[in-house]
């Protein structure tokens, strides 16, 4: 303990450059381009700027007053919100049970494993429009074929069935990465807690709720709480999947600010939007880690 | 003997599920082979003739080799800038470990949970302020800096494991500063060093906005910008030549990811468990 404090105020001087020099590189940039951003939003969320004129005005909260009266924008909280609640049950589900019966002692399970894996790495303007060809022009050539009434249903130009177009489309991206994840977690359980419950007659369904779910409560933490950010930011995919249609039944929140302020040039309201964005995402955050939490104690 | 049984049934229901799921990948291969007519007719049948040229066409019209260089280009430079910065953050807000550091640590954390949109307005501004508009080079210190947060967090973690007397000792021999950290502490942070590669590498080769709010003019097209301006420009109609541009997109890290699956895997799920 003496020569620590002793080394700080001997070297104080030295420590101080050092800080300088090892935080300085990093600390600048992301505030250059992460922190004074962020506040430049906040600023201007209380701006009628349109992106092009050199004045602004400060008009107060009028835009988080016309917000509430912005059918779009509720329409795009609504639709953010029910795809997040949606994808990320659906995705943690499927997850979990390919990562089960994919750390049974299946041979090929290394290939199948790496295959699931593959849409991964695709980038998500590429898997939208290649599925708006597949759940379109596809899919009518298929029902022309085979006459199935499946083939014929209008996916992603129907209003009401978007939404699910949309999270199967996500899901097919991304649940292997979930499943990876997830067969990590399954791999760190313990083998005593199952083999004792073995003796003790527990079986097949009995053994995976009663026993490996609850151990595995923290890797689903991490995969719900990486599923959330996930479907809060979505919108690259949206962009060349159904562009936010029809209509707008596809806009999620993050789409309708970049359409709002690139295509409308509404820069000053697109960044009151951010904000209100900004805060759900941190009380989402908040809240989900505290539930974690409490349920990673009473483990 | 019956759960032997058991496991190859579930071994076939597995493939059959991933041959459904991925066969749609067949048919866009086998689509992005026929010609313009043929996609819009049948898109089930097979091609009459390949046709390579909706190949040779997709490459010229969105000029893929230089679009291709300047992925590697974002994505290299960006990867080793926000590597180097980082881990030296890391490692000394690891090793003060005063109340000010651990405050600089969960400012850095902020950037994660917040979306693009909330700070994409003014990084166009700033960017025009700072003129790195359309300049690959600036654009990725720009974009090392805005996504520094995982790394800063892993990094951060990664170097409680190593003593500090051995700090100590090679400051006692005389190494100090970023000598004594590139040349000692910096090796042994080998496997997180390799986990943030692998996961910085994948998000910026597929990073669509930055390069969309920053790059307009089509000599600085990265390979997701280009696909979605060849996308808007024939939505909807020459079928054959999106497909084809799909497929050229995805290629590049699919071959990777056949030699490489292994430690993509590990990377990317060390990541997540860690950030």
């Amino acid at each position: 303990m003496r020569t620590i404090t002793g080394r700080r105020t001997g070297r104080s001087w030295r420590g101080k450059v050092d800080f300088v020099k090892f935080v300085a590189p990093a600390l600048l940039l992301y505030s250059l381009f992460f922190i004074v951003p962020l506040l430049q939003t906040v600023v201007y969320s209380f701006t009628d700027w349109n992106g092009i004129a050199r004045s602004r005005h400060y008009i107060g909260i009028d835009n988080y007053a016309n917000m509430l009266k912005d059918d779009l924008f509720l329409g795009s909280l609504r639709f953010t919100l029910t795809y997040a609640v949606l994808y990320t049950i659906g995705i943690n589900i499927v997850a979990v049970a390919l990562a089960l019966l994919l750390t049974r002692s299946i041979k090929s399970k290394t290939a199948l494993r790496a295959v699931i894996f593959t849409p991964f790495l695709f980038n998500d303007v590429t898997v939208g429009f290649l599925w708006q060809f597949l759940l379109g022009r596809f899919m009518t050539g298929l029902y022309d074929k085979t006459h199935l009434g499946i083939f014929g249903i209008s996916w992603l130009s129907n209003e009401h069935l978007v939404l699910y177009s949309i999270i199967f489309v996500k899901m097919w991206q991304a649940m292997g990465y979930f499943m990876v994840i997830y067969i990590a977690g399954l791999q760190l359980i313990p083998k005593e807690p199952l083999e004792a419950a073995v003796i003790d007659g527990a079986t097949g369904w009995k053994q995976i709720t009663r026993i490996t779910l609850p151990l595995l409560m923290p890797t689903m933490a991490i995969c719900v709480f990486l599923s959330i950010t996930d479907a809060l930011h979505m919108f690259p995919l949206l962009m060349t999947l159904t562009g936010g249609g029809p209509g707008h039944a596809s806009e999620s929140v993050s789409l309708y600010i970049y359409n709002t302020a690139f295509n409308n040039q509404q820069m000053g309201y697109a960044s009151s939007l951010a904000v209100v964005l900004a805060v759900l995402v941190l009380i989402i955050t908040y809240f989900q880690l505290k539930v974690f939490r409490g349920k990673e104690v009473s483990m | 003997m019956t759960s032997v049984l058991k496991n190859r049934g579930i071994e076939l229901g597995l493939w059959v599920f991933v041959l459904i799921l991925f066969s749609p990948l067949l048919f866009i291969a086998v689509n992005s082979l026929k010609d313009f007519g043929e996609v819009l007719m049948d898109p089930i049948a097979l091609p009459k003739t390949l046709q390579f040229a909706n190949y040779t066409e997709t490459w010229s019209e969105s000029a893929y080799h230089r679009v291709f260089l300047n992925t590697v280009l974002f994505a290299g430079v960006s990867t080793l800038i926000v590597i180097v910065i980082t881990s030296m953050a890391g490692y000394k807000l690891s090793r003060l470990n005063s109340k000010g550091s651990q405050m600089l640590l969960l400012l850095f954390t902020i950037a994660i949970m917040l979306p693009f949109p909330v700070v994409m307005i003014p990084i166009a501004q700033v960017a025009a302020w700072l003129d790195l508009k359309n300049n690959l080079l600036a654009i990725s210190v720009l974009n090392a800096g805005f996504s520094c947060s995982l790394g800063v967090l892993l990094f951060s973690s990664a170097v409680k494991a190593i003593p500090r007397e051995l700090d100590e000792c090679a400051e006692m021999d005389g190494c100090y500063g970023y000598r004594m950290f590139f040349q000692i502490i910096f090796p042994l942070l080998k496997p997180v060093t390799g986990t943030l590669v692998v996961i910085y590498v994948i998000r910026y080769w597929n990073d669509l906005m930055l390069p969309l709010i920053l790059i307009t003019k089509n000599k600085f097209y990265t390979i997701p910008l280009s696909q979605m301006i060849f996308f808007n420009q024939f939505s909807n109609n020459r079928w054959n030549l999106l497909l084809a541009s799909g497929v050229m997109a995805v290629l590049p890290l699919l071959i990777l990811y056949v030699f490489t699956q292994r430690y993509i895997i590990q990377g990317i799920v060390a990541g997540a468990v860690k950030g």
